[in-house]
């Protein structure tokens, strides 16, 4: 599946955010699963209530990894653009929704959800770069 | 930025894709250029200006 | 690293974001006294919270005008960077808040918070950034 991808820092990137991603799910439902059951205290709380932001920070670090490996300069712009597009999302929609929610009483959204919602936006904005560029 | 790539293309055959590979980018980052939607940085103006044996005035025209 | 080269782009952008500031605080007030006197339900309810989000949406609309319009290459670079980092450490934040405020049960934190919050964030990114060209 990877193979198709030519460009040896592109693909590197895909593989990795792959992993952080398939991490960040596991780590979450580790997290889940151990408060469901054991119910840890103080500092041992803490700290698994934080396993699953490691892969986050991972994703993020590679990102700016690739940002700064990548050759293609069109290519990293594009990405750039998504990222910002990705940005400009989610700041709105949590303001929107923040708003909604402490004076309208709308339902709660997790605080938890900005990060995978950041890539949903900076996913639509790649598409929408991309067209444009056709 | 107006320019010639696809004339000096033509003249040695050269696909898009077949210019992406010398140049070592990807033949989006090509198309985007060629059809001046895309400025290239000074270093990346160079690389095509070496390829085709020419300079870089010769290729891109800047119309002010 | 004023120029008068992009002084007129600056402008415009401070312009901009002072009358947004101003509606900004205005719809604020506004929409909290409607609330309290007029109780409104349901669609107006909502509308009603939305108010304060427009202005917030027109700040990142302005934002996004200003890296379009803006055309020293230089300035621009350093500002998308310092926007990078700043939404980076922002969502590394909101995550490991959403996470410990899920199961460590610490006290949540507002939606609408996250837009100044990434502010702070970008403006500390931008103070090292500039540094490194002194």
């Amino acid at each position: 599946m990877f193979c198709s991808i030519k460009n040896p820092t592109e693909r590197r990137y895909v593989i990795r955010m792959w992993i952080m991603a398939a991490l960040c799910v596991l780590f979450s439902l580790v997290a889940a699963l151990v408060f469901r059951h054991s119910r840890p205290h103080g500092i041992l709380s803490y700290l698994v209530a934080v396993l699953p932001a490691l892969p986050i920070m991972g994703a993020l670090i590679y990102t700016g990894v690739y940002l700064a490996e990548e050759k293609d300069e069109f290519q990293r712009n594009l990405l750039v653009q998504s990222l910002l597009g990705g940005t400009g999302g989610i700041l709105a929609v949590t303001t929107a929704w923040g708003y909604m929610e402490d004076f309208a009483r709308a339902p709660h959204l997790d605080l938890v959800w900005v990060y995978p919602l950041f890539w949903l936006f900076a996913g639509i904005s790649y598409g929408l770069v991309r067209a444009r560029y056709r | 930025m107006k320019n010639r790539l696809r004339v000096l293309r033509a003249e040695r055959d050269w696909s898009q894709a077949d210019l992406a590979e010398r140049l070592e980018v990807s033949r989006q980052s090509v198309n985007a250029i060629e059809t001046g939607k895309f400025d290239p940085s000074l270093p990346l103006a160079f690389k095509l200006a070496r390829l085709f044996e020419t300079t870089i005035e010769a290729i891109f025209s800047d119309e002010n | 690293m004023e120029s008068k080269f992009s002084n007129s782009v600056n402008r415009r952008f401070h312009r901009r974001s002072l009358v947004v500031m101003v509606l900004y605080v205005l719809s604020l007030a506004v929409m909290s006294q409607a609330i309290d006197h007029l109780h409104p339900k349901g669609m107006a309810l909502y509308l009603l919270a939305l108010l304060p989000a427009l202005p917030i949406v027109a700040a990142i609309v302005i934002i996004a005008l200003y890296l379009s319009e803006q055309k020293d290459e230089f300035v621009r670079t350093l500002q998308i960077e310092s926007m990078l980092w700043g939404v980076g450490a922002t969502l590394t934040v909101t995550t490991i808040w959403g996470a410990l405020e899920k199961f460590a049960h610490i006290r949540p934190m507002s939606l609408f918070l996250v837009y100044p919050l990434c502010c702070v964030f970008v403006f500390l990114a931008r103070v090292v950034v500039k540094r490194r060209y002194r």
